[in-house]
């Protein structure tokens, strides 16, 4: 068949069912001819296989025929190939996403930036594998029939909130006579576009409403200073000492505000970088350390092997920073906080919290849910020994300015942002992050990272890590 | 990046994708009504319910079209293998995301009753308890598409989160009760819708069941990492 061989990504050309049944009737035809042609029993068999080849070959050569109408058919071959495969290096270099439909609306072709945008993972199933929309079926035929139809809205929430537009066209293929149609569809993520405008008036809403309290308070002290106060040196220095207190903590508070913002604006673009789990949790542990000397608490870090995963330096020490921060000012004096970086071939169910050091009937809740393709993982567990969070309190632990009611974390200068910046880090790391808590006795997190794809490994800076297996900070 | 068009009859393949688009329709029109099921309560929008209502239909008939589907696929290709358990699982899925449907469309009527009354704030919970069945129900449409059985594993796993957050949920009720008897239906209501919210997890763990044995041919609980994993909780 002249459409068999066309490379192992363009298409695949089965038999159809008109041709097996024409293919399948010569060759009874030819059968019986020969059959009642010869009378000898040893021809009859050779007979019969020759019959049926050169009826095969009567066939093929007429069905090409009949398809390449003028052309000679191996100049049409050639050209229908060269012409595919150029095709998709052409899409492939477009610096936007393009998928290509058959008529069924199979994915027979995607380039790079679509696979990464919907991911695709393999070819030849319908596109409503990959995006989920009633309205798919719709314009398809619309395309199909030659129309041009409106975009295509998509809005997936997970792993994170997105909006995808889609647009279809269909291309119909002259070069080789058959006629074909084909649906082209451009994809664009227009995320920011859609969510920019509500989260500017959301962070601004955020900013106004936590900076009330604090600034209504400041002005309550300068009031006093200017009146009772004023000649009470004793009273002044108390008041502008809680002053800068509060002050300090609106600073905090927008940092946080800040740094939550810009996370959430990139949070639907998969981080292309790498990070090193290990040097992130050393920075972490290095700046956390004269905390938990102020307060006696002894950190104490196991790794078990060199980690490089998708995420960006940065964050992935903010992130283990916040937690580990959280640990200590929670954990009381004289306790240690376990921080434990593991390596697993492969996702079961056991991977989170495999070196936790709770009891089984701990609560469990999964705030993002772990990566589950066959790729090795990385898990980092965090555990303290605190007052732990009660069953009420775990649902929303990582939503913003929550905190837990008699508020243990304002004591300790908390923002109630610092579990939301994790949990959205980790989101946009595409990592898993789980929590689970005992009341009374203490507090996980742990935090499931994918290892990073083989193939990209190449361009993977090499950190000198130190040698040492166990690091302990007093 | 494998090809999957793979049967000699090209129609046969045509015939299975047919069901799967039909089943990844289904399967968003009972996402969407969720979703939308849970805005109409948690933000007090009687048309988004009544729209839910409405939608039930379209559900109904495409849980038939898969039903048809899988009939014609059973009666003229004769499936085996994977094929075949590709085909009954489509139907038990269907039947399952109809339910779903359903459900939904029962907390939309709650809905419209708990609107025309003053607030009962908490409304909070349950739309926190609705955006964990919501992940969880999208995160098992994208596994059945996908044909993903970690996922569906972990889904299966986290409906017991979902019972969690249903217990806390009746005890905040019934407390709410307690305190004001004036406004006991209201609090049935929502009890109702509730309920309805956890079976839709329910649902969704029978639909990652039909997952795993679409693809392996074996009872999800039977799997060595949930029998592992049972046995660790005990």
């Amino acid at each position: 068949m002249a459409f068999r061989e066309t490379g192992h990504s363009a298409y695949t050309h089965a038999l159809r069912e008109s041709d097996v049944i024409i293919l399948s009737t010569f060759a009874i035809i030819s059968v019986s001819i020969m059959a009642a042609l010869t009378r000898t029993p040893l021809m009859i068999g050779a007979l019969t296989i020759g019959g049926f080849w050169l009826a095969a070959i009567v066939f093929l050569r007429l069905s090409r025929a009949l398809r390449s109408s003028a052309t000679p058919v191996e100049t049409a071959e050639n050209e229908f190939m060269s012409g595919t495969r150029f095709a998709a290096t052409f899409t492939d270099a477009l610096p936007q996403a393009v998928a290509v439909l058959d008529r069924d609306g199979r994915v027979i072709h995607a380039n790079p930036m679509a696979q990464d945008l919907i991911d695709i993972d393999s070819l030849g199933r319908p596109l409503s594998v990959y995006v989920r929309d009633s309205g798919i079926t719709d314009r398809l035929s619309t395309a199909l029939a030659g129309y041009t139809p409106d975009p295509l809205m998509i809005h997936q929430e997970i792993p994170t909130e997105r909006y995808v537009s889609l647009l279809f066209s269909s291309v119909t293929h002259v070069g080789d006579g058959s006629g074909r149609s084909f649906v082209l569809v451009v994809m664009n993520d227009v995320t920011e576009l859609i969510l920019g405008g509500q989260r500017r008036a959301d962070f601004l809403a955020n900013a106004s409403h936590e900076l009330k309290t604090p600034i209504a308070s400041m002005l309550g002290y300068i009031e006093t200073l200017r009146g009772h106060a004023k000649d009470d040196p004793e009273a002044q220095e108390r008041f502008l000492g809680i002053m800068a207190q509060q002050a300090e903590r609106m600073q905090r508070l927008i940092q946080d505000l800040l740094s939550l913002r810009r996370i959430e604006q990139d949070e639907h673009i998969a981080p292309t970088e790498t990070a090193d789990l290990d040097l992130s949790i050393r920075a972490a542990i290095e700046s956390v350390a004269p905390l938990a000397e102020s307060r006696n608490i002894t950190l104490k870090y196991k790794k078990k092997k060199k980690s490089i995963v998708p995420g960006h330096q940065d964050e992935t020490i903010q992130l283990c920073l916040n937690l580990i921060e959280n640990a200590t000012k929670l954990s009381p004096p004289g306790e240690t906080v376990y921080i434990t970086l593991s390596y697993f071939e492969q996702w079961t169910p056991n991977v989170p919290f495999a070196d936790g050091h709770l009891p089984e009937t701990a609560t469990t809740r999964v705030i993002n849910p772990a990566p589950t393709s066959p790729l090795p993982l990385y898990t980092i567990t965090i555990s303290d020994s605190g007052p732990g969070f009660s069953r009420t309190h775990l649902p929303r632990i990582g939503e913003r300015f929550y905190r837990v009611a008699g508020d243990l974390s304002s004591k300790e200068k908390g923002t109630g942002l610092g579990l939301a910046i994790v949990k959205h880090i980790a989101r946009r790391h595409r990592a898993g992050l789980y929590v689970r808590s005992k009341e009374g006795l203490g507090t996980e997190f742990c935090l499931i990272y994918q290892e990073k794809k083989p193939s990209e490994t190449a361009d993977t800076p090499k950190q000198a890590a130190p040698s040492e297996k166990n690091m302990t900070v007093q | 990046m494998p090809n999957l068009a793979k049967h000699i009859v090209s129609g046969y393949d045509s015939d299975l994708n047919e069901l799967t688009s039909s089943l990844s329709d289904l399967g968003r029109v009972a996402e969407e009504m969720v979703s939308k099921a849970i805005r109409s309560l948690s933000q007090r929008d009687n048309d988004l319910a009544k729209l839910v209502i409405e939608r039930d239909n379209l559900a109904n008939r495409l849980q038939s079209k898969v039903d048809e589907d899988a009939m014609r696929i059973l009666a003229l290709r004769n499936p085996m293998a994977m094929d075949l358990r590709r085909t009954i699982g489509a139907v038990r899925v269907a039947t399952d995301l109809e339910r779903i449907g359903d459900l939904a469309e029962g907390i939309a009527k709650r809905a419209i009753n708990l609107n025309e009354e003053p607030s009962l704030n908490l409304s909070d919970e349950f739309e926190r308890m609705g955006r964990q069945v919501k992940t969880l129900l999208t995160t098992a449409l994208d596994a059945l598409v996908r044909e993903d059985t970690q996922a569906a594993i972990q889904v299966w796993m986290a409906d017991r989160e979902i019972d969690e957050s249903y217990n806390l949920i009746v005890t905040d009720i019934l407390d709410n009760m307690a305190n004001n008897p004036s406004r006991i239906s209201a609090a049935t209501a929502l009890l109702f819708a509730a309920k309805n919210l956890e079976r839709v997890g329910d649902h969704t763990s029978n639909i990652c069941e039909a997952i795993y044995f679409t693809r392996h041919g074996k009872q999800l609980i039977e799997d060595p990492a949930i029998q592992s994993a049972l046995k660790e909780k005990k």
